[in-house]
């Protein structure tokens, strides 16, 4: 009958190995090198693997090692491992700010996983960590804080960033894009003779991408610049206060033709620093479709 | 080294159109293919960027096929349409392509320009509608040109409207540079109204308009 335990007779290939292939002195020399199997430098090392890998996935591979059958070798209790738990909770955090970034110009896949794994992991950990919150409020620990951490993360960042969208055209926004910066000169030249324009001169922007695509929609019709794009940029917040109380830059001021829709609007003035300190892409849109 | 888009100048004949790739977007399906190739006969401008991919030495179109159609099929072609190309910078050079600076395409534009507009129809139009119709372009172009009612863009002056024989087409050119401010919403205004009240409009320029 087979060893319940050791089915393909694996315990016994070891023991070959280690005592007529490797050598008993040999084995116990490596033993020495790796450490005591509880406390040494490779037990801690895999501690704090597990506590990271437990943390980013929400406690997954937690489970995954019970079912296993070989969850004994984690000390949960150890300091590695609550190192790994603050280090995974660092990433976790990090995860979730680039998840809440512009999308970038290559690998949209990564940013996408990315994504993937806020949504799901704050739709898991945030519903994990509420409940164990409302049912069982005395036992609520560091664990069931770490499902709230991505969503942090993504939070931080739309909080600490402001995002604008400019209506424009195809080579406009590649341009801008290309140099990081809007071109003053071809802004005057576009604008001259513009005394209409409602707030005055100057770098015109909304936080709506419904109404940076309406205009784009416009420009790409009319103009012969290869079409429509939305260009997109991104400000600290703080920038954004100084811009509007040094340079007069203006937030959420109706768009005179354009009912229900608000534009910001930073002088030529100011145009120089909000450049240097906003990032630009390119937004990529679905145009809406006509109904034929 | 990673791949990179890049502008690049092509031949639009030189396109393969692989229908496994294609990923056509919204703005190409606001085309109305006919009224775009008349367009661009006429304007001489493609207003769209289309996006290729490089495979094997071949261009492989992704987005932007009816803009591409429209060029080649143009009364005289188009030689050359500035592209956006997803390929490796290396291969774009192994490919003999000829990357294009934005910045210098922008500056080698005339700061004033000669700007062809066409509307078609769903129908033919009497008499009195194209009177009506000829009647509130010039007008916005006015309104666009006197100095209390400058809605921006420079508009300098206009030659006369023509239809085509079948009467349901208008096209219109303006002496004008790029824009930046009301004019082009007053214009779809002007549209809206001509669309709601003298005749449906099936294109503005070989796309189906959307107006606000």
């Amino acid at each position: 009958m087979p060893n319940r335990l050791d089915p393909l007779g694996l315990f016994d290939f070891w023991d070959w190995l280690a005592n007529n292939v490797i050598g008993t002195d040999n084995v116990r020399s490596w033993d020495n090198v790796l450490g005591h199997h509880r406390t040494g430098w490779f037990a801690q090392t895999s501690n704090f693997a597990a506590g990271m890998g437990d943390t980013l996935s929400f406690g997954a591979t937690s489970y995954i090692r019970q079912g296993l059958g070989y969850d004994d070798v984690v000390d949960y209790h150890s300091t590695a491992y609550f190192g790994g738990q603050v280090v995974g909770t660092g990433y976790s955090f990090v995860l979730g700010w680039y998840a809440a970034a512009p999308v970038p110009a290559s690998g949209v896949w990564a940013y996408r996983i990315t994504q993937g794994y806020t949504v799901a992991g704050s739709v898991y950990g945030v519903g994990h960590s509420s409940y164990v919150l409302a049912t069982d409020p005395q036992n609520f620990g560091f664990t069931d804080v770490l499902g709230f951490i991505p969503l942090a993360g993504y939070g931080s960042r739309r909080l600490l960033y402001i995002r604008f969208y400019r209506g424009s055209t195809a080579y406009d926004v590649v341009e801008t894009v290309q140099n990081q910066a809007v071109s003053i000169e071809r802004l005057i030249a576009r604008q001259s003779n513009a005394p209409t324009l409602d707030l005055g001169p100057g770098l015109y922007l909304t936080r709506s991408r419904q109404t940076a695509k309406s205009l784009a929609d416009k420009q790409g019709a009319f103009g012969r610049q290869g079409g429509p794009a939305v260009l997109g940029a991104e400000i600290n917040r703080f920038r954004w206060w100084w811009l509007r109380w040094h340079y007069g830059a203006r937030g959420n001021v109706p768009i005179s033709r354009m009912p229900g829709h608000y534009q910001d609007h930073v002088p030529y003035e100011g145009i120089n620093y909000f450049n240097r300190y906003a990032y630009f892409w390119q937004e990529r849109i679905r145009w809406a479709q006509p109904i034929r | 080294m990673g791949t990179a888009n890049s502008l690049v100048r092509v031949d639009p004949r030189t396109v393969i159109v692989d229908h496994s790739l294609l990923k056509p977007t919204g703005w190409d399906q606001r085309v109305v293919p006919d009224d775009l190739r008349q367009y661009v006969s006429r304007s001489r401008l493609v207003p769209g960027t289309p996006v290729l991919r490089l495979r094997r030495g071949q261009l492989f179109v992704v987005s932007g096929l009816p803009f591409l159609a429209a060029a080649r099929d143009a009364v005289p072609p188009l030689s050359e349409v500035v592209c956006e190309v997803v390929a490796k910078p290396h291969e774009l050079q192994q490919a003999n392509l000829r990357v294009v600076r934005v910045s210098s395409l922008l500056d080698d534009m005339p700061p004033v320009y000669r700007a062809t507009n066409m509307l078609f129809f769903r129908r033919a139009l009497n008499a009195q509608e194209q009177k009506a119709v000829e009647g509130m372009i010039v007008a916005f172009f006015q309104e666009a040109t006197s100095p209390e009612w400058n809605y921006g863009g420079q508009y300098r002056w206009m030659e006369n409207p023509e239809w085509n024989e079948a009467h349901d087409m208008i096209t219109w050119t303006w002496w004008k540079s790029d824009t930046e401010g009301h004019d082009l919403l007053r214009l779809c205004q002007v549209l809206r109204e001509v669309d709601t009240h003298i005749a449906p409009i099936r294109s503005c320029n070989g796309f189906v308009p959307l107006f606000p």
